[in-house]
């Protein structure tokens, strides 16, 4: 497994349009959620030059996850699309957070996938531990992010100290919550 | 509090329905409450059958999932693993069941 982090400066653009591929791939195909997309890459108004993005590639090249990391200093995913999730709580915004999106880890050949599709045991920790290393890097203590409900049972097994923000809510046919990841000691 | 969800967990790895057919299996799920009003507290936790005597019982799977964090009696916050523990304990003071069941009866009737 080989984990590429960067921005868009920072990694090829070939490597960033097989991301485009494979979130839609996930995200749309499989997942059905109602995201933009051009020529089936998914990309939104988050992504841009300085966004963060992990992938993860297996031993024949393949895309088999990826993640997204923005500082809540600027505009992201829960704060702009999503502050509803926080239950009139503010909205995170300080160097000291970090948010996780677009967080997939799902290998696409694979005939059988396990409950809430979009992760594989291995790729999912690889991935998690290296956004969550990437953060703290940066100086982040924690990671908020905007989740289907089912993550925080998975993310038990993780290793990672992982809290529920405010009571999920349902947003369309999605039961959402806003999680709190830290960063610190992990 | 007001239930919000009860969903069964899938069994996986079952191609077709004969696979199963006559193996044992195990029923469990997760179940989630939360108040609509504040204090916005919201609870979750996973659930099995107990088979083991009868009735068949439904109980709490480990520690449940939630935004509170409990003061001490000197106000200050609990360790997160006592404060999980504490949730256990409402958790298995409430009459959670029957509208859990109902839940997972309605789904799949």
């Amino acid at each position: 497994m080989d984990i590429q982090t960067g921005s868009p400066g920072q990694l090829t653009s070939e490597l960033l349009d097989h991301v485009g591929v494979y979130r839609y791939k996930v995200f749309v195909e499989r997942l059905g959620w109602d995201l933009t997309s051009l020529n089936k890459r998914e990309f939104d108004q988050f992504d841009r030059p300085d966004t963060v993005h992990l992938a993860s590639r297996n031993e024949a090249g393949e895309i088999n996850g990826s993640a997204r990391l923005l500082p809540t200093t600027r505009p992201y995913l829960l704060g702009e699309v999503f502050p509803q999730l926080m239950h009139g709580l503010p909205v995170p915004c300080s160097p000291d957070v970090w948010e996780l999106s677009r967080f997939a880890a799902v290998d696409l050949e694979a005939a059988t996938q396990a409950p809430m599709g979009q992760f594989s045991s291995e790729v999912t920790l690889g991935l998690l531990h290296a956004a969550v290393a990437y953060a703290r890097g940066e100086g982040a203590k924690r990671l908020i992010t905007v989740s289907p409900l089912g993550i925080e049972r998975l993310l038990r097994h993780t290793g990672v100290r992982a809290y529920r923000a405010a009571p999920p809510m349902r947003i369309g046919q999605h039961l959402l919550y806003a999680c709190w990841i830290d960063c610190c000691d992990q | 509090m007001q239930h919000l969800v009860t969903s069964l967990d899938d069994e996986g790895g079952v191609r077709f329905a004969t696979d199963a057919c006559g193996r044992s299996t195990d029923i469990s799920g997760y179940t989630e409450w939360t108040c609509e009003t504040l204090p916005f507290v919201s609870l979750g936790w996973d659930w099995r059958i107990d088979y083991r005597h009868a009735p068949a019982r439904w109980v709490r799977v480990g520690l449940p999932r939630t935004n509170v964090r409990l003061i001490d009696a000197e106000r200050g916050p609990l360790q997160w693993q006592q404060n999980l523990e504490a949730m256990a304990e409402v958790v298995d003071a409430i009459d959670w069941q029957p509208c859990a069941c109902a839940a997972v009866m309605r789904q799949h009737s």
